[in-house]
């Protein structure tokens, strides 16, 4: 573990591989956030609300750190939050009904990394990389099998996206079909959701996996081992030391979400995928024309990307750039328009209108006002999820906006996390790009701490 | 390397605990339906559950059941009191038959959400009979 560093008058000293305060604090956060994430009901209330709020609470700390110069901080923590994220995906099952075989791979993928941990930070950089990359192959074998152990998830989400990308490869407007309730009438959520609720750029990058394998969830399965090329490409080109480079790939890895996100058919792996893609061109130009189009990607793919926006054209990227970036996502949309306004505008502002109805509060959500909900009765309106986000984005940009692309990450991390939690509805898929704009934070706040590592 | 390997372990099994813990506490604190058998025998409320995201499908009858509720993994065990949604044509021990020691009876035989009489109210029920995955 020990390095040789040289130091400022020469002389060589041994000591231990460090990163920068403000990336330590954003990693930490963002292992909180992805733990409370993996909680599941009935422990939502108990363990996973205070363990968000805890990583709320560190990527505030990032962002305070990050206003002043670095000081060098210990992986110990990050490493102790890495084993603690494993031993909640230990204490998990698959939330669908799967065969045998596939419920002991989802006990055994967290046991191995439990071991693995303490390899990569343990041993040397040739057995760090070792682990590091087992977990890769653990995670990526876990997922590309997910939906063949889950051929049918209960859930509104895969039936919906499903049924319209197939819709939609047959030549049917997918905002105008109606896929049926795969409840059946089981659950009142205090609304319906009969069309696509989602966002056209879902339909364009789920099409390709229902074409070639007939369900859309392997697409999201592939979206990890890009992720994890593209964020160690970005590490590189940051010159981020490999230690924090092999410690962000296990935090993607050991995630104890990834497998349910799958499952369910959540669009976040794509996001984070594409969030991905942003950060290693932004980390050339942040603002620039690669780094516009891809952030733009972002509220292509999902609506609750919106303080994030705002930050971003705050941080003055080039205008022409900008106007570029949101011809892309328009050009995203606009087919389905012209193809059929009515029915695509409906479907993209269903979860809108449907959070309006005063029975859309969901007491099982991982947020504070479900737990308020649980204690006093009293539920908040949509409005205080929406003026969070821009309150804590406002707040966060006014501490980070010299920070470039980690200040942009972090105050993005911290506008949706805060909207989340107070909002009248929040799952793990939120969370999971809650943490990974804080794993990205933190990537970009390591910039060239390869010096403080071997 | 083993002392890595040491910390990691020991880092994970604190996190069991916690979480071991926090389940106990959910269990003998928090456990919604035991709660529910409280105040039923202490003659507070009649009205067992009148709002859930679970409610009575077409077709389906509300059972009220009492059955017993084990802390995991061991021999620790209340008394749950809850409402399921489950097929009309099932009969109450039909019904019990998928609890712990179950003992059921009808509480709606045709469940609407404007029903205000009875433990199960406006067609809400804990959970579906056979067993549904939670959205």
């Amino acid at each position: 573990m020990g390095l040789v560093n040289r130091v400022g008058d020469g002389v060589l000293m041994k000591q231990n591989a460090t990163l920068p305060g403000d990336a330590q604090a954003a990693l930490v956060a963002s292992l909180l956030v992805g733990g409370g994430a993996g909680i599941s009901q009935p422990m939502r209330p108990l363990i996973g609300v205070p363990l968000v709020v805890a990583g709320f609470a560190m990527a505030w700390l990032a962002a305070v750190r990050a206003r002043k110069p670095s000081t060098p901080r210990s992986f110990s923590w990050v490493y102790f939050w890495l084993s603690a994220n494993t031993a909640i995906a230990l204490s998990a099952a698959p939330l669908y009904p799967a065969p045998r075989w596939y419920n002991l791979a989802y006990g055994v993928h967290p046991a191995i990394g439990i071991l693995l941990i303490g390899v990569a930070a343990g041993g040397g950089v040739k057995a760090r990389a070792v682990a590091t990359w087992m977990a890769v192959a653990s995670a990526s074998l876990l997922l590309i099998v997910t939906p063949i152990a889950i051929p049918q998830p209960s859930i509104d989400v895969w039936t919906l996206t499903q049924a319209s990308v197939k819709a939609m490869l047959h030549g049917i407007h997918p905002y105008a079909i109606a896929a049926p309730d795969t409840y059946q009438g089981a659950y009142d959520f205090g609304y319906r959701t009969v069309v696509f609720p989602y966002m056209p750029l879902d339909l364009i990058v789920n099409a390709p996996s229902v074409m070639l394998f007939g369900d859309y969830r392997f697409g999201l399965a592939v979206a990890f081992p890009v992720t994890v090329a593209l964020l160690r490409a970005a590490g590189r080109r940051m010159q981020v030391g490999n230690q924090t480079l092999d410690v962000a790939t296990l935090a993607l890895a050991l995630q104890p979400y990834s497998a349910f996100l799958v499952a369910a058919g959540y669009i976040e792996p794509i996001m984070v995928a594409a969030l991905a893609l942003f950060v290693l061109v932004s980390a050339r130009e942040m603002g620039g024309m690669a780094s516009a189009i891809t952030f733009f990607l972002l509220p292509a793919l999902k609506q609750y990307v919106a303080a994030p926006v705002l930050i971003f054209l705050a941080m003055k990227p080039r205008p022409r750039a900008v106007v570029i970036g949101m011809a892309v996502a328009a050009a995203t949309v606009a087919p389905f328009l012209v193809w059929r306004w009515h029915a695509t505008l409906a479907g993209m502002m269903a979860i809108v209108n449907n959070m309006r109805s005063p029975g859309a509060f969901r007491t099982d959500s991982l947020s504070l006002t479900a737990v308020a909900a649980l204690v006093s009765g009293v539920r908040v309106g949509p409005w205080l999820g929406a003026v969070a986000q821009l309150a804590s984005g406002a707040i966060a940009f006014a501490l980070l906006r010299r920070n470039g692309l980690a200040g942009f990450l972090v105050a993005s991390a911290l506008a949706v996390i805060a909207s989340f939690l107070v909002g009248t509805q929040a799952f793990a898929n939120y969370y999971a790009f809650g943490a990974a704009l804080l794993l990205f934070g933190a990537l970009s706040m390591a910039r060239q701490d390869a010096w403080l590592q071997p | 390397m083993i002392r890595g390997i040491a910390r990691s372990m020991a880092a994970a099994a604190f996190a069991g605990i916690v979480l071991f813990a926090a389940s106990a506490i959910d269990f003998f604190a928090f456990c919604e339906q035991h709660r529910a058998w409280t105040r039923r025998q202490s003659g507070e409320s009649l009205v067992i559950r009148s709002e859930s995201m679970a409610v009575a499908r077409p077709g389906d009858a509300i059972f009220l059941c009492t059955s017993q509720h084990c802390f995991d993994g061991t021999a620790n065990c209340h008394v749950d009191l809850g409402c399921y949604c489950a097929p009309a044509e099932l009969s109450a021990d039909q019904v019990a038959g998928f609890l712990t020691d179950g003992k059921c009876s009808v509480d709606q035989a045709f469940p609407a959400p404007g029903d205000a009489t009875g433990s199960c109210q406006h067609a809400s029920c804990d959970g579906h009979i056979p067993p549904l995955a939670r959205p």
